[in-house]
């Protein structure tokens, strides 16, 4: 049985003084998916945050483990160089550094040497391509003035570049439509199939898990995982929403 | 040594004096050296050094027929400038003049300063009639060089004349630069300046542009890297005389280790300029507590019938920001370094000059180490 990729004892987490998440245990493995259900204000894109990094959230206690090392005080961008990665809810706009300076500078920064100009533009167009993305989005400042739905391929633009171990998508498919959707489906599972890299799939749409390879569904509610199974329990919240498992 | 005392960058329209901003008081030395620009043409622009007299009362050239004054008539002496009139006595200066006539061309002057340097410099642009004409200037020395680089640059752009300036100032660490620009618009003539203000420990910055002809318009855009206890001080104004006329002012900087700046930008709306607009935008991006920022954005209104706005956008580096970068892989510093190169960069994507762009990215590499 293969070594966990990520490992995550007793986490808890608060934002400012408030509690958000009470003991989450979480084992991953490399080349998993995992996906993270729950109603709202569960505390799904705190885990991310927190799994991240984010010094607004704070963890007062339990442990995060990846690829074997305690990263659980790690700052945000040795966590990203570890092979970690976040694909944003809302993405933020970066004005005044292209969308292929800012993917540039990050791949060069995690491999620590310098990519020649035109291999990293072949790479670049063929992931855009993947995503349906026009090539002059390339040279747009990063997600400034982009619609809902090309700050979402931009994401997983980041993601098929940077090519993660693990890669946390917070609610990649909110505000998409449904062809927005597939597109962005097909480029996470490349990143499944071809990468072989993890995920930890957080949504509320079941939408974009169709073309997707499920390992296990967690629901969490309440600041807790409540719910531990596998891919058939999608289908289920899908039937019968969370209702059942609250009550139990 | 002696020192002239010269009052710049006034306020068109002053405010309370208690704020110490209606305009800057600065020593300058007498220019006592000449800096020989190197000039570099290309397409239907000629240069032309002739020595032009000043005389009070007579026109730019002194001469009795406007027909026959070499400057085709056009009185770049009394031609007003952002820094203002005290920029006079600075003395004669050396000087060139440009010629730009129908069709596309460029020119590039550099001006390069040796240490303890003290130089004035005039350059007058006459673009006529369906020019298109560019020109890129670079003012450069070592980084440890110290002096004086006062430069005044005056435009008249004929009827459908376009020009654009790039000044780019990369001067060392202790140097002292006057910058000062004026510019006259013929009716749908356009005036587009970009520059880079990175080197120096004093920069005083002036564009003032004259919207006369109808249709004309004008498009600032500076971005500076303030640091090392630098002092930036500009004015930028623009006059709108013609109908319909436009102007777009862009100031984007980043402040760092006891930095000053203060940008005072006027759109003025004369009586007669209906249908006229005029935009300006400034971002700042406060890297450290030790820092002075202010702001002066001011819009005068002769005429109803005219639209004007501005806005500004100060503080520091957001904390989401910061993490969505780090996100990626970027260390705090590097993504501060990032995002303060990015404020170079947005202007750099706007000049045509690959050669000037790549001295300034190895000017950029040289302060990120510093």
């Amino acid at each position: 049985m293969a070594e966990e990729l990520l490992q995550v004892r007793n986490l808890q987490v608060n934002v400012e003084d408030k509690q958000i998440l009470h003991s989450i245990d979480l084992d991953i493995k490399p080349g998993e998916t995992h996906v993270l259900m729950g109603p709202n204000g569960a505390g799904k894109s705190t885990l991310g945050y927190a799994l991240m990094g984010n010094p607004k959230y704070t963890i007062t206690g339990g442990s995060i483990v990846f690829n074997g090392e305690d990263i659980t005080k790690l700052s945000v961008d040795k966590r990203a160089k570890a092979g970690m990665f976040l694909s944003f809810q809302n993405p933020l706009e970066v004005p005044g550094i292209s969308l292929s300076s800012f993917l540039k500078t990050a791949l060069e920064q995690q491999r620590g040497v310098r990519i020649k100009a035109w291999d990293f533009r072949k790479e670049l167009r063929q992931a855009m391509a993947l995503l349906q993305m026009d090539n002059k989005y390339a040279e747009r400042d990063l997600n400034t003035g982009f619609s809902g739905g090309e700050k979402k391929k931009a994401e997983i633009l980041q993601l098929l570049m940077l090519n993660p171990q693990l890669a946390i998508l917070d609610e990649t498919d909110s505000g998409l439509d449904v062809d927005a959707v597939k597109i962005v489906s097909q480029g996470i599972k490349t990143f499944q199939e071809h990468r072989n890299g993890a995920l930890l799939i957080i949504t509320h749409n079941t939408k974009i898990l169709e073309a997707l390879h499920v390992d296990k569904t967690h629901i969490l509610a309440q600041g807790s995982i409540i719910k531990n199974a596998g891919p058939e329990l999608v289908e289920e919240i899908s039937k019968h929403g969370f209702e059942q498992f609250l009550q139990k | 040594m002696e020192n002239i005392d010269l009052i710049v960058n006034q306020l068109p329209a002053p405010t309370w004096n208690r704020l110490r901003m209606n305009e800057s008081r600065v020593a300058v030395a007498v220019p006592t050296d000449e800096c020989e620009p190197k000039v570099a043409l290309q397409g239907s622009v000629c240069l032309n050094k002739q020595q032009i007299p000043r005389i009070p009362g007579k026109n730019c050239c002194g001469c009795a027929q406007m027909a026959t004054c070499p400057v085709n008539g056009i009185d770049f002496a009394s031609m007003p400038t952002g820094m203002g009139t005290e920029m006079a006595q600075l003395g004669e200066g050396k000087r060139i003049h440009l010629v730009a006539d129908a069709g596309k061309s460029t020119a590039a002057v550099t001006l390069r300063y040796d240490d303890e340097q003290k130089c004035y410099n005039r350059l007058e642009i006459e673009a006529k009639p369906g020019s298109e004409l560019t020109v890129f200037m670079t003012y450069i020395s070592t980084a440890s060089a110290k002096g004086m680089a006062a430069v005044q640059t005056k435009i008249a752009a004929a009827k459908d004349a376009k020009v654009k300036l790039v000044q780019v100032q990369l001067l060392g660490r202790e140097f002292l630069h006057l910058n000062d620009v004026g510019a006259d618009l013929a009716a749908d003539a356009r005036f587009e300046v970009l520059q880079l203000q990175l080197g120096g420990a004093q920069i005083y910055n002036g564009v003032r542009t004259e919207l006369t002809g109808d249709g004309s318009s004008f498009d600032a855009a500076i971005a500076y890297y303030g640091r090392n206890a630098q002092r930036i001080d500009m004015n930028f104004i623009a006059n709108h005389y013609g109908k319909k006329t436009d102007c777009n002012m862009t100031a984007d900087g980043v402040l760092q280790q006891g930095a000053f700046k203060i940008y005072r930008g006027t759109i003025d709306f004369k009586n007669g300029s209906a249908g006229a607009t005029g935009d300006e935008k400034e971002t700042v991006l406060l890297l450290s507590d030790d820092v002075v920022n202010q702001s002066i954005p001011l819009i005068l209104c002769s005429e109803e019938d005219v639209q004007g706005n501005h806005g500004a956008s100060i503080g520091k580096l957001d904390e989401d920001l910061l993490f969505y970068m780090m996100s990626r892989g970027f260390s705090e510093s590097d993504a501060i370094d990032m995002m303060a190169k990015a404020k170079i960069e947005g202007i750099c994507r706007r000049i045509e000059d690959e050669e000037t762009v790549q001295l300034v990215e190895r000017y950029l590499e040289g302060v990120v180490k510093e």
